[in-house]
């Protein structure tokens, strides 16, 4: 038996359980759809999250039966989660006060992403954008944007003209989404000991993180008006303010990583006969 | 004087240098227990085999073996002992130190027997 060999064996056997991603990440992903389907169509919004249901409970048996059942090791060491109470000097939350190191992991690289996303949000210049102008498949970056007053913070300020401005808690939202699946993405690579074979991970959870950081950041690009940028943004622009286009981005990534983790588990232990 | 790479491998615990074993008692290494049907898929063995070695392991003192029924199914879950885990652990160690002992071996360092 080789290093690698023995390498492999304790990985699948430590993350046994979370590389189940039919039972975890892929219901997840059609939560994340079904949310998105909402805006459009609720009676397929709630087939989906039944969908998501019935695929997690089947999936719940199906390992069970196929691949078996592991235990996971206690966790040695579980961490305080200190939490800023402005009540006086109670940093713990109630019955919330241990984690275990990757919940923590994950929630320092989301506290991290949301301070990363809502600075930018505040030190960008403000910008305005009109709500007809982002439906549409392609607009100039003129008619997006129109420069604010230097008093007026926040994005989605009202506007002179006939176009609705786009309310800012959605376009705040949106970032939301893609900060906690980033982070979510970012963190189980990193719980993964960061295996190239996991990089599906990494290369799914960057293009969230950009998105959100790309969000926030909305105001720095407008003043550099060059085609090629304003191409871009244009492109993607919907992405950034559409709640229901991040919902989807959000659930397809998680729909991918399921599939992968599930087809990486199977191979790893082959089908039991 | 320190041993040779060749003294090293043979005082190797035998009881663990099988891979079989070895890579039951990796895969038991790395969780609090493992049911019999995860064992049979990480380590590649025939269920007949797998049993034996479980068996084998279980007179050792190195795994403990719990039955049980889920609904109506029989299940086995096999856990390392303190004693499985301290082996385990002491095996890997030595193979490690073993492959640095070995690239660091010159047979030209090695003194001659004198012959007479």
């Amino acid at each position: 038996m080789t290093t690698q060999d023995r390498d492999r064996i304790r990985f699948f056997t430590r993350h046994f359980n979370d590389l189940q991603g039919l039972r975890y990440w892929a219901p997840l992903g059609l939560v994340a759809l079904s949310g998105a389907a909402c805006f459009a169509n609720p009676a397929l919004a709630f087939l989906l999250f039944v969908g998501a249901y019935v695929l997690m409970l089947g999936a719940r048996r199906y390992y069970g039966a196929t691949l078996g059942e592991v235990e996971r090791e206690p966790v040695a060491e579980r961490c305080s989660l200190s939490v800023y109470s402005p009540a006086g000097p109670t940093p713990r939350l109630e019955g919330f006060q241990q984690v275990s190191p990757p919940v923590q992991q994950f929630l320092a690289i989301l506290g991290l992403a949301f301070v990363l996303v809502f600075a930018l949000q505040v030190i960008s210049p403000v910008i305005t954008i009109l709500e007809s102008q982002v439906q549409q498949s392609r607009v100039t970056l003129d008619a997006i944007y129109e420069r604010e007053p230097s008093w007026t913070r926040g994005i989605g300020s009202v506007t002179a003209g006939a176009a609705a401005f786009l309310p800012p808690l959605r376009i705040l939202a949106a970032q939301t989404l893609y900060s906690l699946f980033g982070s979510l993405l970012l963190s189980l690579w990193l719980w993964r000991e960061r295996r190239a074979s996991q990089g599906y991970l990494l290369a799914l959870a960057l293009p969230l993180l950009g998105f959100a950081a790309f969000g926030g950041s909305l105001g720095y690009f407008i003043y550099e008006e060059r085609a090629a940028v304003v191409d871009v943004i244009n492109a993607l622009l919907p992405t950034v303010t559409n709640l229901w286009v991040a919902l989807l981005f959000c659930g397809v990534a998680m729909i991918l990583v399921g599939l992968l983790d599930h087809r990486q588990l199977v191979r790893a232990l082959g089908r039991p006969s | 004087m320190s041993a040779t790479p060749f003294e090293q491998l043979a005082n190797l615990d035998r009881r663990v240098h099988d891979p079989a074993r070895l890579a039951i008692l990796t895969a038991l290494s790395a969780c609090e227990r493992a049911d019999f049907l995860f064992l049979l898929g990480i380590t590649g063995l025939s269920k007949g085999n797998l049993s034996s070695h479980l068996m084998k392991l279980e007179e050792m003192g190195l795994v403990e073996i719990e039955k049980r029924f889920v609904g109506k199914k029989p299940q086995t879950l096999a856990r390392l002992s303190d004693s499985g885990r301290e082996t385990i652990e002491g095996y890997w160690k030595e193979m490690e130190e073993l492959r640095e002992s070995a690239a660091s071996w010159r047979p030209d360092l090695v003194p001659l027997p004198s012959l007479g």
